[in-house]
């Protein structure tokens, strides 16, 4: 099924829900498609799709998608689209399902302006990146050979030279407007120029599967949060002896009651905290 | 540079530190009970390492005193020396083997579960301490003053230095291999995301415009003859009012002929 014949079907779609006055259905389809735009956009840059059992809305799947991006130095989704998407994700949730017609108009107008979103599929060439990567990682291992050398210092400077015109050009190129093909190449040339990396020992690091992986790269904005959860675990593990005691020993409850609460309090306190921090920033 | 570029390193070095101080924990005091008179003198002092168990040093001969000595009960010393173990290969493993830089994932997978192990043989420890040393002897958990008038004495309970060691151990070593174990998740969980096409065609599939479609033609389509049928009745509704009223017109000019 291609763009053009929904398109079609779309149109006829709105036509009768105008007619019958359908509203919601019109509202929900309309969502859906949004959402699957989303979808597509992620499964082409090789992240996959939404994941709406764990409650990730649209908008926040497409910050998801700029983060993935943000190291090009550019928005993949305009801040201004993601921003209506939140409203009318918002407002349709809160109307349980039907968006009221202002709102609906500019969903539908959103629909269109996703759409014109183009993305490169780059799902095979992160996938053939990685398979490189893997393939770098055993050539260079440090602790089994000393790393092969084949390209002479000149060749490497000249190769970085050539890439760093070519990102100068590829970076402009980008500040005038997402372009598929332009990002493509940045991004292939990022990884180039990652391959080529060397450190002051003229060894080539191990370029591991992980450190280059936009997934481990995403995770990591989130990981200093995991000292809260630890603390919020810890306060667990005290509350859970403090109730045990106070069932074995029930002189101390008048003596442990306070401390209780105030367990009690820091831990729905923090994870109050945690848990919105977390559905934020989607880590 | 940024707090999230060097976070991992950070939560390596908390972890290392973590264990570390995990480790010392082990020769140090868990729990103190202390009994002084009236004048704030030390009558009697029982400490309690998880590796010696309790250690009692009385300062005045007297057997009033027996009964706040605790029974010597302890955690088994395997649990230490497994502890041990788990602490010393963690570090050994956290200093040589970078999640960052790793060519397994397997093993990635294999490490991470190894830390798991050693932060949850930590939280073991914490929760069974007091269920095996201190429940059993009415002592009070974390801490607690008690007076007692009859005797002339106030008895002094608390957790020590090792215990809050250990306290702090899980919450430094606990981020690090949660941090590992979870990037080995997401990665097997993507290396089992289906192909790119299957994908996409799961996507279009996801929403059947068509039925869509047919659906609201239906219902105008059952408007639509609803609205004739109500025309059609109305239709026959006037026919029968005139034909009604055509037989009384009729009627009525035959009584006026008679």
């Amino acid at each position: 099924m291609g763009m053009n014949s929904i398109d079609q079907k779309y149109e006829t779609l709105v036509e009768k829900c105008i007619m019958t006055g359908n509203h919601a259905k019109l509202s929900a389809t309309t969502l859906h498609l949004i959402s699957n735009q989303a979808d597509v956009i992620g499964i082409k840059l090789g992240i996959g799709r939404r994941n709406p059992r764990k409650d990730e809305f649209i908008h926040h799947f497409l910050e998801r998608l700029n983060r993935y991006i943000i190291h090009l130095g550019i928005n993949l989704i305009p801040a201004e689209m993601i921003k209506r998407i939140k409203i009318i994700e918002t407002l349709f949730s809160k109307s349980r399902g039907t968006l009221p017609k202002t709102y609906l108009k500019d969903a539908i107008a959103l629909y269109y302006d996703i759409r014109k979103i183009r993305i490169p599929e780059m799902d095979q060439f992160t996938r053939a990146l990685r398979r490189q990567d893997y393939s770098n990682t055993r050539s260079f291992n440090l602790f089994s050979r000393s790393p092969r050398n084949d390209s002479s210092s000149m060749v490497r400077d000249l190769l970085f030279d050539e890439i760093e015109k070519r990102e100068r050009e590829v970076f402009s190129q980008l500040q005038e407007g997402i372009n598929e093909d332009v990002l493509e190449t940045a991004l292939q040339l990022k990884n180039i120029r990652s391959t080529l990396t060397r450190n002051d020992n003229r060894k080539i690091p191990i370029q591991g599967r992980l450190k280059d992986n936009p997934y481990y790269l995403a995770s990591k904005n989130g990981s200093g949060w995991l000292v809260v959860l630890g603390f919020i675990i810890m306060l667990g593990v005290f509350e859970t002896l403090l109730i045990a005691e106070t069932i074995i020993l029930p002189n101390s409850l008048e003596a442990v009651g306070m401390l209780m609460l105030f367990f009690l309090v820091s831990i729905l306190l923090l994870g109050y905290l945690y848990y919105n921090t977390m559905k934020k920033g989607r880590y | 540079m940024k707090f999230h570029e060097k976070s991992v390193d950070l939560l390596k070095l908390f972890f290392i530190i973590g264990l570390l101080i995990t480790f010392v924990s082990l020769f140090l005091e868990w729990f103190f009970v202390e009994v002084r008179n009236e004048s704030g003198q030390k009558l009697l002092e029982s400490t309690h390492s998880i590796l010696n168990g309790w250690f009692t040093i009385k300062f005045l001969e007297s057997s009033l005193l027996d009964q706040f000595i605790p029974q010597n009960n302890m955690i088994s010393t395997m649990m230490s020396f497994i502890q041990v173990f788990l602490i010393i290969s963690s570090i050994i493993i956290a200093l040589f083997r970078n999640p960052e830089t790793a060519t397994n994932l397997e093993t990635t997978k294999s490490n991470s579960y190894f830390f798991l192990t050693t932060t949850f043989m930590i939280i073991f420890m914490i929760i069974t301490f007091p269920f095996t040393i201190l429940f059993p002897n009415e002592i009070f958990f974390p801490g607690m003053i008690l007076e007692n008038a009859d005797l002339s004495i106030t008895i002094y309970q608390g957790i020590g230095l090792g215990y809050i060691f250990q306290c702090l151990g899980f919450i430094l070593t606990f981020p690090y291999s949660f941090f590992c174990y979870k990037v080995a998740t997401i990665f097997e969980q993507h290396s089992q995301i289906p192909n790119k096409n299957i994908q996409l065609q799961r996507v279009k599939e996801s929403v059947n415009l068509d039925q869509l479609i047919a659906e609201e033609d239906a219902f105008l389509t059952t408007q639509g003859k609803s609205k004739k049928v109500k025309k059609q009745e109305g239709v026959e509704q006037q026919i029968e009012i005139a034909y009604q009223q055509f037989q009384t017109q009729r009627k009525n000019n035959k009584r006026v002929r008679k």
